[in-house]
């Protein structure tokens, strides 16, 4: 560690080790949350128990069951009033005058066993006691009913016992930790994300916002080091104490489970510690995530108030995904590894569910620092920019500058995918694959809209590669698209059947929708359509307005990965993503929308009539045979050979 | 003539705007010497702390060149930086930091250490008169003598070059003047010192030469005398109003 950082590390840890909102945010509360709250909550509840139980339910019964009346006048903790008058029984039970009413005057059962008298049970459910009293009024018949079963079954089968029939008992095989665990998993990683971030945000909203506020930021830009190191040393600093602030918790938690504070169906009980140790682990990333959080917040906010305000807003956006691991119901699969905070969630719950799988604790652990580096990204990007410096933004949101263009751009992309999934699924519910190709033909629409919003000048035709291309170029496309076929039907798809399979309600879904259809009209919706559409917007404007503003691979990934977002289904990234590059290439190399036009019309149209041929003919060939691979090889490679010799029929080719 | 410490050539700074960009500072070229106070003169929103902020690397500038002790501000920033002493009137101090833990704070980033920063601090508190309170936290010190020592944090590492950004705005007579006298003497330790101000008075008393800048120009540039002499104009604030506003006294 260089010495300016070690600096700069002790100069940080001095001042939070003097904030009193550190001690008492990032060392008290995650020590005293536990004990405080479910030792709290566990005397409270039994307290409310043993009081309930202490005490006697005036109730109303009705009618001439005589039993009835007398199993009710003999029941513990219940008492049979008789002095409220008929007609205001109802009311009585609403003002709590009276927490019950047995009303057992409303005739007999008509049929069957004609001697059953038909019961009403009122009670006013909104009040503790009035549910009390219902529930000791369902124990006080079920009493009454098993009398009258083993009396009848005795005069059945002249003194047979209704017990020797059929006994049962039940055996709860999981371990005191894993009760304990399923208990605690539950609502224990909701507490420990509020826990660390909160800790976090006394470490980590004063860092940079406060700074700012205080003006000694820039002076501290005016040191001989790159800011970058300005920002890992605050980073270094907040994930130590997210980091103690989460161990606290976790720490807490164990004892409380220890001491028996929380008691468990079993009695009191403790979590394994197996399962707290892999929490442990799993707290480092978390904390580290959430302190770099926190220090975006700090870094995008001018004032540690308005730090303050985007806190709250923030912590709740992150329990969203935490709540989802409340439920057993919901696995932790290679999808849900990757998405941040819920697949740490997840992964804790399933520890002290004793199911943990280190190699999915590996993703998890993975993707998380993952997401940090991106957050921590974001957090040096602003600490470079001016408005940090200046206190304000220097340029408005949506400059005429390349980053105001690209800004435009990015915010109209996401707003048109939003529209799609939107409107799609309307329309695609209402009318089917009208509705589909509707909301396909929509997107050229978008298109124009996206193109005229983030533009600076220039034609519509030139940002939209509208012009013929090079005659060699259609061949390339045709190759291209031939030769993806089996790559990414035959390897990516088992390949992404593997670690990501579609769920069979997806494919259900689908062949619902698509099955029953003629081919020419699935051709034009799932080949034409897309082919057409899809083009003017992602290769069309997206692309066109990327090669404007940054490198030309920047382009071709960001437009590619909105095409893969387009399609909205996380089971489709991958093989959409992959298109949507060969595409982008495509138009790059030619300098014409056409190709790519002709490129996706093939190869949607190809796997559709593959598919359709498949369902009644055999292939002349083995598809997935080495003839197969051969042909689709050799047609890839003729495409990249097409693609090379355009450089010297188009002198101005674009270099990827 | 004596070193040449800062020099602008052309140092422009635009930024963009929703139609047109707006140029903050436009082709601004001066030289300061060692030995020497150079004011810059300017009304609030000239251009002044933008001048001064690209000069200290914390903007970039949009074009044009600038260079401190021969080092470019665009290309050797880690160097530039450690060649000035930046201090603005708004400049902060860590409040839970006492005023000898400030000052140790920033002599240690700029690379100083053991006896020699422990000597340095000391010196430095001591020159300020901030000994006295030199175990109490900043957010406890008075205005002035925050200033004093923020002063003091600004010339610990002992910069060849320093630039002070209005250093006097919201401080009382006295630690106004203090500030003016600390300005003086750094002067005559044969330092050079960049100084803006819209206050007359302060220019006039400390400035061997004086740039006039209006709406991001430099307007005009030279000893007072000669600004007078050219303008025909005794009293500074003529002088200016003759350079910014072109109006006649």
């Amino acid at each position: 560690m260089s010495p300016l950082l070690r600096t700069l590390i002790r100069k940080e840890t001095s001042e939070l080790s003097r904030d009193r909102r550190v001690l008492l945010l990032g060392i008290l509360l995650p020590i005293l949350l536990y004990p405080a709250m479910m030792g709290g909550m566990s005397y409270l509840d039994e307290k409310s128990e043993s009081e309930t139980a202490a005490r006697t339910f005036p109730i109303a019964v009705t009618g001439d069951q005589s039993e009835v009346l007398d199993a009710f006048r003999a029941a513990e903790g219940l008492s049979v009033v008789e002095d409220v008058p008929a007609d205001s029984l109802r009311a009585a039970v609403e003002s709590g005058r009276i927490e019950l009413w047995v009303d057992a005057s409303q005739g007999w059962w008509d049929e069957g066993d004609s001697d059953l008298p038909k019961l009403r049970l009122l009670s006013k459910n909104s009040r503790d006691n009035s549910r009390e009293a219902k529930d000791r009024a369902h124990d006080v018949l079920r009493k009454v009913k098993r009398t009258e079963r083993e009396r009848r079954y005795e005069e059945r089968t002249e003194g047979g016992q209704l017990d020797a029939v059929l006994g049962h008992g039940s055996v709860d095989v999981s371990s005191e930790s894993e009760s304990a665990g399923a208990g605690a998993s539950r609502m224990l990683v909701y507490f420990l994300l509020v826990s660390i971030f909160m800790g976090g945000s006394a470490f980590a909203t004063d860092m940079i916002a406060g700074e700012k506020e205080r003006q000694t930021l820039e002076t501290l830009f005016l040191i001989p080091a790159d800011r970058d190191m300005v920002a890992r040393a605050k980073l270094i600093v907040v994930s130590v104490g997210t980091t103690l602030t989460g161990l606290l918790s976790l720490a807490s938690l164990a004892v409380t489970y220890r001491m028996g504070w929380i008691q468990s169906s079993n009695g009191p009980s403790a979590i394994s510690p197996a399962a707290l140790g892999q929490m442990a682990i799993l707290v480092v990333p978390l904390a580290l995530l959430i302190g770099t959080i926190l220090l975006a917040i700090s870094a995008y906010a001018r004032s540690l108030k308005e730090a303050q305000y985007y806190v709250l807003p923030v912590l709740f956006a992150l329990l969203i995904p935490a709540v989802l691991s409340m439920s057993q119901a919901i696995q932790l699969n290679m999808l849900m590894a990757v998405v941040p905070i819920a697949n740490v969630a997840f992964a804790m719950r399933d520890a002290m569910l004793g199911n943990s799988d280190v190699f999915r604790l590996i993703i998890v652990a993975t993707s998380t620092l993952f997401w940090t580096g991106l957050v921590l990204r974001f957090v040096s990007g602003s600490l470079r920019d001016e408005g940090t410096v200046l206190g304000f933004d220097p340029e408005p949101v949506f400059a005429k500058s390349p980053s105001g263009r690209g800004r435009a751009l990015h915010l109209s992309m996401l707003l048109v995918v939003l529209a799609h999934f939107y409107i799609g699924n309307l329309l695609q519910s209402e009318y089917g694959i009208a509705g589909l190709a509707i909301s396909l033909w929509l997107l050229p629409v978008y298109a124009i809209g996206v193109a005229r919003f983030a533009a600076n000048g220039g034609r519509l035709t030139d940002i939209f590669s509208w012009r013929l291309p090079h005659p060699a170029a259609w061949l390339a496309a045709l190759l291209l698209a031939v030769g993806m076929w089996l790559p990414m039907a035959g390897a990516l798809a088992p390949f992404q059947a593997r670690f990501l399979p579609m769920p069979t309600d997806g494919h259900a879904a689908i062949e619902a929708m698509l099955g029953a259809q003629a081919t020419w009209k699935l051709f034009s919706v799932v080949a034409l359509s897309p082919g057409i559409a899809e083009e003017l917007l992602f290769r069309g404007a997206c692309l066109g307005l990327l090669l404007r503003l940054g490198s030309v691979k920047r382009a071709i990934l960001l437009s590619s990965l909105y095409f893969a977002l387009i399609h909205l289904d996380v089971f489709r990234l991958a093989p959409t993503f992959l298109l949507g590059v060969a595409l982008a290439i495509l138009v790059v190399r030619s300098r014409s929308i056409f190709v790519a036009m002709l490129f996706h019309v093939i190869y949607n149209g190809g796997l559709l009539l593959g598919g359709r041929y498949a369902e009644t003919n055999d292939f002349p060939f083995d598809p997935q045979g080495v003839l197969a691979w051969s042909l689709s090889l050799a047609a890839l490679a003729g495409a990249v050979l097409v693609l090379r010799s355009l450089r010297k029929a188009e002198p101005d080719q674009v270099e990827i | 003539m004596s070193e040449v410490r800062i020099r602008t050539e052309s140092l422009t700074k635009m930024y963009p705007g929703a139609e047109e960009d707006l140029c903050a500072v436009d082709r601004v070229s001066f030289e300061c010497h060692a030995g020497e106070v150079f004011g810059l003169l300017g009304l609030n929103g000239a251009g002044k702390t933008t001048t001064l902020r690209m000069l200290s690397t914390a903007l970039t500038p949009t074009s044009g060149t600038a260079e401190i002790c021969g080092f470019d501000v665009a290309n050797s920033s880690e160097d530039v930086r450690r060649s000035i002493g930046f201090l603005s009137g708004t400049t902060g101090l860590y409040h839970r930091l006492t005023a000898r833990e400030m000052v140790s704070y920033f002599g240690e980033l700029h690379g100083l250490g053991g006896s020699d920063l422990k000597n340095r601090v000391d010196e430095v508190l001591s020159y300020f008169g901030a000994d006295e309170y030199a175990n109490t936290r900043c957010e406890k010190l008075s205005t002035g003598m925050k200033q004093k020592v923020n002063i003091a944090r600004t010339v610990v590492h002992n910069p060849p070059v320093l630039i002070l950004d209005e250093p006097t705005s919201g401080l009382d007579v006295l630690a106004a003047s203090a500030t003016v006298d600390f300005v003086q003497s750094y002067r005559d330790e044969g330092k050079c010192v960049l100084f803006s101000t819209h206050i007359m008075s302060e220019a006039e008393r400390l400035c061997d030469r004086i740039g006039i800048i209006h709406e991001g120009q430099l307007r005009a540039c030279g000893t007072l005398e000669d600004l007078r002499e050219i303008t025909g104009q005794h009293y500074l604030e003529d002088v200016f109003r003759h350079f910014a506003v072109g109006e006649p006294a």
